[in-house]
């Protein structure tokens, strides 16, 4: 599929539409696996205990968590993953980029609280624009994307502002 | 093996920082092994990060480290400075270069503007970077907002 006005344009069609899904609880044993799997040694990533000293409920999950997982659900089967290892379907919220390279082009991130364990989160999604630029190496587009991480009561947990791009 | 208990306490007061202070660098090597753990506990399918055949296809040399990755790198050099007293408010991080396991990447960081709240807290603006050792190239720049206590 080659990226052209055309792909834009379908792309934009999805501006301003809002995706909401409930990820579940984030739990201790995710914070911390997380939390090893970056090297960390901090104890708010670890121990309870120290956590309620410093004022949290409980352990913290190090601020870049919930925008680092790439999928909340179990994912598709093998067989419904690109060559590249992408799911076939995701990736874009259902754009059609068969056959184009997706990559991530920066990110924006406002840690309005921090996210303790047990902490059950629903993300918010909204693709905010899509702009077709030009390249050193032909066309590239540019799609931007806002995800509002909130809590069960509805409150801002983390507001992220990420721009992918299709080459 | 790191004991999970060995994180190191100091807590810089809004009050005691000044414009063009720098952060102690913090230096990562990343690993097969890290890459691996990290596309597994996100979830990350991405062959690019866990396939080197695959990554040689896409014209790299290795597998990547994943730009989350150089995210979390960058936000623990803002953690492990600004203590437990500290708030990460805000980052925004892009990757420009990538980096493969092997690769010895310097978090550094630098005050660039301070912001005095109403109430007992301050806001730092810092400057950071990710830089490879081997050949100085910047492979992840970001901006970052930490607010800090007035007193400690």
């Amino acid at each position: 599929m080659p990226v052209d006005e055309a792909l834009l344009e379908s792309i934009r069609t999805s501006i301003g539409i809002e995706i909401s899904h409930s990820i579940g609880p984030i739990t201790a044993l995710m914070i911390r696996r997380y939390a090893r799997a970056i090297g960390e040694t901090n104890p708010l990533y670890y121990d309870t205990e120290y956590a309620r000293s410093r004022g949290h409920a409980d352990i913290v999950a190090p601020p870049n968590l919930v925008t680092a997982v790439s999928r909340w659900d179990e994912g598709p089967a093998e067989q419904d993953l690109r060559e590249d290892g992408v799911p076939k379907e995701v990736q874009l919220e259902g754009l059609p980029t068969s056959g184009v390279r997706v990559m991530g082009g920066g990110e924006d991130m406002e840690f309005h609280v921090p996210i303790t364990a047990g902490t059950t989160i629903v993300e918010r999604s909204t693709m905010i624009s899509a702009e077709l630029l030009e390249g050193r190496k032909g066309q590239f587009i540019v799609v931007s994307y806002r995800h509002e991480f909130i809590d069960e009561a509805g409150k801002k947990l983390l507001t992220s502002t990420r721009k992918v791009l299709l080459r | 093996m790191k004991s999970p208990i060995s994180f190191t306490h100091h807590a810089p007061r809004f009050d005691a920082v000044r414009i063009g202070d720098r952060l102690p660098e913090i230096r990562h090597t990343p690993t097969r092994m890290q890459l691996f753990r990290y596309s597994a506990v996100t979830w990350n399918t991405h062959r690019i990060h866990f396939d080197p055949d695959y990554a040689v296809v896409e014209g790299y040399p290795d597998v990547l480290v994943q730009s989350h990755l150089h995210g979390a790198f960058l936000v623990g050099l803002c953690t492990e400075w600004m203590g437990a007293g500290g708030h990460l408010a805000r980052l925004a991080v892009t990757v420009r270069r990538y980096a493969v396991p092997g690769d010895t990447l310097i978090c550094s960081g630098v005050i660039a503007g301070l912001e005095r709240l109403d109430g007992d807290k301050g806001v730092v603006h810092l400057d950071l970077r990710e830089t490879r050792e081997s050949d100085d190239a910047v492979c992840a720049v970001a901006t970052a907002s930490v607010a800090l206590p007035l007193q400690s």
